[in-house]
């Protein structure tokens, strides 16, 4: 079959099926006509044209194509825009639509089949709120018409018949679907497990429809569960499987089970048995809500997203296997009339699931993959919950269309919100409730908006890590607010002040605590910064450490940083305006020159400096003049030290640049001044003197002296708990207020960054001594040498440059994973010392939260926001701590005491425990 | 999962005619750039406020981080922030202002009149040519043509720094 057969010319219809979504992307989302059903030819002339005169201005992209004769790519491109823009439409009719697609596909078939092929595996992979249309489609295209010997009416031109025969004979669906099941194959052996589940979902709908053999599919989901069988259990690909197949079974269950019930049950046995099998301690420590109780009764871990997918199962079982009403089954309504043969049903071939892989970087095969948060946001009878069978359904889709689209963060918000239009119809609550009340009861009370900002946050919230950046949930969340304020911007609210419910006793951990105030202030400052703070007034009674207290100044403060004092202090209520009121801080985040004043000892010391500074004076220059201050004979005192810092900062108070100019311009000054770890400390308490109103200010100075090498990650950690004092007291502190936390964040992971750049570096230097030796191994068998003997020395040898680089990274790297290592211990024992003191008194540590616990107070939550950055610590570096477990045994769990009382024992346990069920992550 | 969806993290159509880099270098320098261009700011957009956003898109863990901030700066004025044809045109609409700034409202009238004349009025057309946007070698070269005093030969020096990048202790 041939172009000209087909009475249309390729080229003229879309050269670059993308030329139009660079153009307009926001365009993309609806089509700009149909898919080309009726009128064909005249509608890709048309096509031509419009591309003619767009082609202009894009330039690049395909020039010149248009002298060249027709290439059948390009009917590929346009039919597998045709499938990946089913049901784009807003007047889409699942059945009919798909149906007329199907024809035109068939017709172009010989050109375009390739393009159709691929539509379908970027469809069935990246828009699964499609499957249902597309099953409607390829049951149209697994069909033919019955050839009848007489053919059709005698006048009919013997051209188009014979062109219907061809058409008829081609299997298209069969064509289709063994293009899919390779490419299944090839999924799992990438390990692209989204893919995957995404890919076997769509399989397993093809059951139910009649397209593929039960007992096939069957023998794919076995061949993927026999991971679980492996010694070891099958590692991370176990839960993988786990959810691919659990996930198809909700799809196929009941076809399965009609014709071979046992081994059904046999799958779901086996899912249970993995996911109970698996221990409680690493749960426990990705708990959202881990309440401190009074008793050492067992701390059961809320389910997880696993327990989940399990209870969800048992549901599916429990009604018999039969599907949810959330999922399409458009195909049903596509009956077979009696000209049509359907094709036989496909044979799946089963997989072999790839060996397990040790990779260092395997977490990036899994995004989307992961594990979700699973805080509940909303009531029942407004978002299902995931351990229901739609709960479950709904949730994995929407967050299936968030990971996939995190590409996009604008196409993934218009999706999300036109979200019922592709589920069926009595999915959600209507928009437009109907008058007649008799109505009510059988109308659903499901809340599409509440589905898609519960799955957003749990997304944002997910412990250890988010599956993406953090900044992308929320931009999401912000689009969502800008297409529909009015139905999105209700749930939003709700779901922050279930949020803030959960501070305090119920538990919610810090760092889930510490991502809601990021995001919140961000969303806010997108929107005025409007909120209901006053509903959070009767709070004020609480004390000031309360988590609730704590909360409240965070997103204060966080605004503040986004805007400035004045402009925060102004959408604040009275009652958080007055003066103690303890939202916002006292001050506005201005700098603290204590010389300022003339009674100030140091005055005209300071100012005589700030003048030299200001006047460029050079770095000897300064020395100089420091040395002969008077009473620095002996050496420069700490307090004159602690004035040359803060007169420093004074230079650079301006903004960040004037800062880091201030900072480069007398770096030598700065390094002169602390070359011993004392005078580091004094450099960090004049930072904290200074930028003593704001926190964000001591993060950046910390930041910087790191980063230019003033200061040691050891200096940091430090002076961060040495710094505490007494904060047993009932005031926030930097623990309850998150910063303290940022900053010791900030230096670990400033210290993990150089080691990871190394590392980069060092695989940069491996890659390019390959090369190098390949090129002189080529080199060598040019010349007629043989490479395999002799040779060998020269070869290694090829690039001194190259392995020098390749030593000095070597030295360099020992030295900062040396530097890294020590900050992470140093680290561990500061947070066990603090939690667990040495002189025990009755109200400290935690064994003062479990002694006030057991007499029913719930206090000293500065204990408890250090308890949990304690827990937020190990479980974040994990990694890193495990191959430290030996030193940090040894130097700091072996010295522990046992404890001399059941509170005593327990406050060890808890810190142990935490430890342990890291190295189980 | 860029087929059913344009990415959003492509580089900028843009291009500077004045470049004699070709499309292809350009392409690939860019890929390894960390630089990032931010536009259509408000006048009143301090470095700490793009330090606050822009650190959540950062990676420290892979040694990444906000490194320098280089806005506009007004040589006149001696402050950062964005003046005189920085290019930084319609703050018309807007309601706010920063603190401590409320009072000048008078020279931020002027200053707007002036923005507004220097893009629409001044000869050239769109008032880009003296902006204080670093355009690397070529346009560095062109200042240096330009008259200056001594005060901003430094500053210049110092801008030179800033855009080579901080140096890290290693």
């Amino acid at each position: 079959m041939n172009f000209s057969q087909n009475g249309f010319n390729p080229m003229m219809g879309f050269a670059n099926p993308y030329a139009q979504a660079f153009g307009s992307p926001q365009n993309y989302g609806s089509p700009q006509r149909g898919y080309g059903g009726r009128g064909r030819g005249r509608d890709d002339r048309r096509g031509g044209r419009g591309r003619g005169g767009g082609g202009g201005g894009g330039g690049g992209g395909g020039g010149g194509g248009r002298d060249r004769p027709p290439i059948p790519e390009n009917s590929n491109a346009r039919m597998r825009k045709m499938v990946i823009k089913l049901g784009d439409d807003e007047n889409f009719e699942p059945v009919e639509d798909s149906h007329r697609l199907a024809r035109v596909l068939k017709r172009g078939w010989g050109e375009g089949s390739a393009g159709v092929c691929e539509g379908f595996r970027i469809s069935v992979t990246q828009q699964p709120h499609k499957h249902s249309y597309l099953v409607v489609l390829l049951l149209s295209l697994s069909r033919r018409h019955v050839t009848t010997a007489e053919g059709a009416g005698e006048d009919a031109q013997l051209g188009d018949k014979r062109k219907a025969e061809d058409e008829d004979d081609i299997e298209c669906g069969k064509e289709i679907l063994e293009d899919l099941s390779r490419a299944l194959r090839g999924w799992v052996e990438g390990r692209e497990w989204q893919n995957v589940r995404l890919g076997l979902q769509f399989f397993s709908l093809l059951v139910p429809a009649g397209l593929v053999t039960s007992s096939s599919l069957l023998g794919v989901y076995k061949s993927l569960l026999a991971v679980l069988e492996e010694v070891g259990g099958g590692g991370d690909r176990a839960e993988r499987a786990v959810r691919a197949v659990g996930e198809g079974l909700i799809r196929s269950g009941k076809s399965l089970y009609d014709e071979s019930p046992d081994e059904v049950e046999g799958l779901i046995t086996s899912i249970e048995g993995y996911i109970i099998g698996r221990r409680n301690e690493i749960k426990s420590l990705v708990d959202p809500l881990s309440p401190i109780l009074a008793n050492a009764e067992a701390n059961a871990p809320n389910p997880d997203t696993l327990d989940d997918f399990l209870s969800a199962l048992h549901a599916l079982r429990a009604n018999f296997f039969n599907p949810p009403a959330c999922l399409s089954r458009h195909w049903e309504l596509y009956t077979k009339d009696e000209e049509t043969i359907q094709a036989d049903p496909f044979e799946l071939s089963p997989i072999s699931m790839p060996p397990e892989m040790y990779a260092v970087d395997a977490y990036e095969l899994d995004k989307g993959e992961g594990r979700l948060g699973n805080i509940v946001l909303f009531a029942d009878d407004v978002v299902p919950p995931p351990e229901t069978l739609e709960g479950w359904v709904l949730r994995s889709l929407t967050l299936d269309l968030i990971n996939i689209y995190e590409v996009n963060r604008k196409e993934c918000a218009s999706l999300l919100i036109s979200l019922r239009r592709y589920l069926p119809q009595n999915t959600f609550k209507p928009v437009n409730p109907p008058a007649e009340e008799e109505d009510a009861s059988t109308l659903s009370t499901w809340s599409a908006e509440s589905l898609v900002i519960s799955t957003l946050l749990n997304g944002l919230l997910t412990l250890p890590r988010s599956a993406y950046k953090s900044i992308y949930y929320g931009s999401v969340i912000t689009e969502l607010c800008k297409l529909s304020p009015n139905t999105i911007a209700p749930p939003v609210g709700r779901a922050v002040r279930k949020i803030f419910g959960y501070l305090g006793n119920d538990g919610l951990d810090v760092e889930i605590t510490r991502r809601v105030a990021e995001w919140f202030s961000v969303h806010l400052s997108n929107f005025g910064f409007q909120w209901m703070w006053k509903e959070w007034v009767p709070e004020l009674e609480l004390p000031a450490s309360h988590p609730k207290r704590a909360f409240m100044r965070r997103v204060a403060e966080l605004e503040v940083r986004l805007a400035y004092y004045d402009r925060i202090l102004d959408t604040l209520p009275e009652a958080m305006k007055a003066e103690g009121a303890g939202v916002l801080a006292s001050e506005p985040p201005e700098p603290v020159w204590a010389y300022e004043k003339p009674d100030h000892p140091l005055h005209a010391e300071a100012k005589e400096l700030l003048q030299l500074f200001r006047s460029k004076a050079t770095t000897s220059d300064i020395r100089l003049h420091l040395d002969n201050l008077p009473g620095s004979e002996e050496g420069i005192s700490a307090n004159v030290r602690k004035m040359v810092f803060e007169t420093l900062f004074q230079l650079g108070s301006r903004s960040f640049s004037h800062f880091l100019n201030a900072t480069e311009r007398y770096i030598d000054t700065l390094r002169y001044l602390t070359s011993d770890q004392a005078s580091r400390k004094v450099l960090l308490s004049a930072v904290w003197d200074y930028w003593k109103y704001s926190h964000q200010q001591k993060l950046i100075t910390v930041d910087k002296y790191l980063q230019y090498g003033i200061l040691e990650g050891l200096d940091v950690v430090e002076y961060l708990f040495e710094e505490d004092g007494d904060t047993e007291g009932e005031e926030g502190d930097g623990w309850t207020d998150e910063w303290k936390w940022e900053i010791l964040k900030m230096t670990i992971e400033k210290h993990s960054g150089r080691v990871q750049a190394i590392k980069n570096r060092m695989k940069v230097i491996e890659r390019e001594d390959e090369s190098a030796r390949a090129r002189r191994a080529a080199e060598i068998l040019e010349k007629g040498g043989d490479v395999g003997e002799g040779e060998d020395e020269d070869l290694t040898d090829i690039r001194p440059e190259g392995s020098k680089a390749f030593n000095d990274a070597q030295t360099s790297l020992d030295i900062q994973s040396t530097r890294l290592e020590k900050i992470l211990i140093s680290t561990m024992k500061q947070f066990i010392s603090s939690l667990l003191p040495n002189e025990i008194a009755a109200n400290q540590g935690l064994k003062g939260v479990l002694t006030l616990l057991q007499s029913g107070e719930s206090a000293l939550w500065s204990v408890r926001a250090k308890w949990g950055w304690y827990r937020e610590f190990v479980r974040l570096y994990s990694a890193q701590l495990l191959p430290l477990a030996e030193p940090i045994e040894n130097s700091i769990f072996s010295t522990l005491p046992s404890g001399d009382d059941d509170i005593e024992r327990r406050a060890v346990e808890m810190v142990r425990g935490v430890w342990s069920s890291s190295l189980e992550l | 999962m860029a087929q059913v969806v344009t990415p959003l993290d492509q580089p900028s159509s843009y291009r500077d005619n004045r470049s004699e880099i070709d499309r292809e270098t350009e392409r690939r320098l860019l890929a390894q750039s960390s630089t990032l261009y931010v536009g259509n700011l408000s006048f009143y957009t301090t470095e700490a406020q793009m330090y606050e956003l822009f650190s959540t898109c950062s990676r420290p863990e892979e040694g990444g981080g906000v490194k320098r901030i280089i806005m506009g700066l007004d040589r006149n004025q001696k402050q950062f922030g964005r003046g005189k044809s920085g290019g930084q045109v319609r703050d018309e609409f807007r309601q706010e202002y920063d603190s401590g700034r409320e009072k000048r409202r008078q020279e931020q009238e002027r200053l707007r009149s002036q923005i507004q004349f220097d893009t629409y009025a001044a000869v050239g057309g769109l008032g880009m040519a003296g902006a204080d946007v670093p355009r690397g070698e070529e346009s560095e070269r062109d200042r240096q043509k330009r008259d200056r005093s001594e005060d901003e030969d430094i500053e210049r020096r110092d801008d030179e720094k800033r855009l080579r990048g901080e140096k890290d202790d290693e």
